[in-house]
Formats: structure tokens, C-alpha cells, sequence
């Protein structure tokens, strides 16, 4: 009776873990914020500031992209109502990004913070440990900290471009590495994902 | 020296319920539970049933109340969403403490038979 009190309860949870991972598998927001972000990165190389404003809706729409994934893939797979937690999620991503702006948070912050809390709400661990680097890396980079780490080991390795001063380059890197890291998270994700199923 | 079971009046197997304790049926009230909704599809697919035996189940737990089954059209295509009732929800969660209880009670009989 025990043992099989045990086998139930192994049983169903591996049930629930695979039906949550069907709902709302990882590899979607992971792909999608990565491909946003590598988007965005050559406009961290513009002058004229114009690039800071391309993180303001960008947030939204992932999580609206996502949404809209989750809502074809339920009409598809017949898992799910297709409600999209996402798509709450990127109207209130917009209004947060609205109000904190003016106090310096924005942007990869928000988006990650709000990512974390979908992730926690929705037990998956992978996508919070994801979405936790995404943010610290993001957030670091807004404040410059990564940029001046990779100025000073330009300059330190006597590169050509560290020579003229100022790295200009290094949040281009930065925010690329940090889209295709995601990518390639995403598409773990993904793999794992096709193996489970 | 008292046992579990007179320690806290009842055994925990008092708190099983036939209905959600089969087997397949604990199944399909822990995909419903996450997914809130899927369809007959999908559900076969996942437990590895028959339409058959997949919807004489289904039909067990809808005269329960602990789900509901809906028919309809996705285009041209029939389908049937079978989505988890609120009643269904506390059902599941109970059996799940239920066992949780009946598996812990175990451990700790077999760790004081051990010492």
C-alpha cells in the first residue's frame, strides 16, 4: 500500500512537471528576450541616445511575443486555455517601466525582474536561474560596470581601439553575448524539451 | 507505547478517496491541475490510453463534478476540452496530502523499527 502510496505520488508529480513544461516550455522566453537583446545591441553603440529608448517597449512586446507563442502552440498541442500570463505580464512590464524610469530602473532590469516572477510563480528553475543572470548581467551593464571591466582589459592588452580611448565597442559585446547566451539556453531548453516528450 | 494511527485518531488511507485515487484518474487530475484545460488529444497521448478507457475515466470524474467536458470546433476540426472543476482542484490537493501523509507515516515507523 506504502509502496504504492510512493509510486502515485512520483507518478503524478512527474505528470504535473511534464504537463507545466508543455503549458509553458522555457525555450520560448529564453529565445525570444535573447533575440530582442541581440537585436538591440548595435544600438548600444549609438550616439546620439536614441538607443536607450529601444529598451523601453522592448520589454512588452517579449512578453507579448511569448504570449502569442503560448496562445498558437495551446490551439496546436490542445494543452493549455491559451490564456497568456505573458500578456498581462508585458502591460504591466510597460506601465513599470513608465513609473521607474524616471528614478534610473528600466529597461533589461524590469524585463528580467519580471521574468524571475513569472518564472517563480510558474516552479520552473531553470528559467529563474536564466532570467537571474540575464538581469545581473543586464543591470550591470546599464550601470556601465561591465564596460568599464572590458576598457580596461582593452587597454590593458594594448587593443587598437582601446588605444583611442574609450572602448566604444564593449555594450555592443555585452549586450550581444548576453542575446546569444539566452539563445543558446533557450535552445537547450529546447532540446531538453523535444527529449522529454 | 502508542502507535501513529491511535497518536492522531485516524489512518490517513480513512482520507482516500476512491474516485481520485485510481490510478489513471490521479493522472489525469494532476495534468488537469497544472493545465487547467487540454484536450482529449493531448490527454490520451500523455497517459498512453485508449479513447476508450481514456473517456470511460473522463466520465467518472465529469459525474463527480471534479471535471467539465466540452465539445466543440477548432475550425472544421471537433474537439473536447476537459477543464478541472474548483471541486476537482481540492480533491487533488487533498489526495496528494493524503499520500503525502500516508508515505511519511511509513518512514518513520520503518526509521523507529530500524533503531
Amino acid at each position: 500500500m506504502t509502496t504504492d502510496a510512493r509510486d502515485d505520488l512520483t507518478r503524478a508529480e512527474r505528470l504535473r512537471r511534464q504537463a507545466r513544461g508543455d503549458l509553458r516550455p522555457s525555450s520560448v522566453p529564453l529565445i525570444i528576450f535573447g533575440a530582442v537583446t541581440l537585436l538591440g545591441s548595435p544600438l548600444a553603440f549609438d550616439i546620439t541616445g536614441l538607443g536607450k529608448w529601444f529598451w523601453m517597449p522592448a520589454g512588452p512586446v517579449c512578453f507579448v511575443l511569448v504570449a502569442a507563442w503560448y496562445r498558437r502552440q495551446a490551439a496546436q498541442s490542445g494543452v493549455g486555455a491559451g490564456r497568456g500570463s505573458y500578456f498581462w505580464t508585458g502591460l504591466a512590464t510597460l506601465l513599470a517601466t513608465a513609473l521607474l524610469a524616471p528614478v534610473g530602473i528600466w529597461g533589461l532590469t524590469t524585463m528580467a525582474f519580471a521574468l524571475v516572477l513569472l518564472a517563480v510563480l510558474q516552479h520552473n528553475a531553470f528559467l529563474v536561474a536564466c532570467a537571474l543572470a540575464y538581469g545581473v548581467i543586464g543591470t550591470l551593464e546599464q550601470q556601465y560596470v561591465l564596460d568599464q571591466c572590458l576598457n580596461t582589459l582593452a587597454l590593458w592588452s594594448g587593443w587598437n581601439q582601446a588605444g583611442a580611448g574609450y572602448f566604444s565597442a564593449a555594450p555592443v559585446l555585452v549586450y550581444g553575448l548576453l542575446g546569444l547566451s539566452s539563445i543558446g539556453a533557450g535552445l537547450l531548453a529546447r532540446q531538453r524539451e523535444q527529449a522529454g516528450s | 507505547m502508542k502507535n501513529a494511527d491511535q497518536e492522531s485518531g485516524s489512518h490517513p488511507t480513512a482520507g482516500l478517496d476512491d474516485v481520485v485515487h485510481q490510478r489513471t484518474r490521479l493522472g489525469l487530475l494532476a495534468v488537469l491541475y497544472e493545465t487547467r484545460e487540454a484536450d482529449f488529444g493531448y490527454l490520451k497521448s500523455l497517459l498512453e490510453l485508449t479513447d476508450g478507457n481514456l473517456g470511460r475515466h473522463l466520465e467518472v470524474l465529469a459525474l463527480q463534478g471534479l471535471v467539465l467536458i466540452k465539445k466543440g470546433y477548432q475550425g472544421k476540426r471537433p474537439r473536447t476540452w476537459v477543464q478541472i472543476t474548483r471541486h476537482g482542484r481540492a480533491a487533488f490537493t487533498a489526495e496528494m496530502s493524503t499520500l503525502k501523509e500516508l508515505v511519511r507515516r511509513f518512514e518513520v515507523s520503518s526509521n523507529s523499527d530500524s533503531q
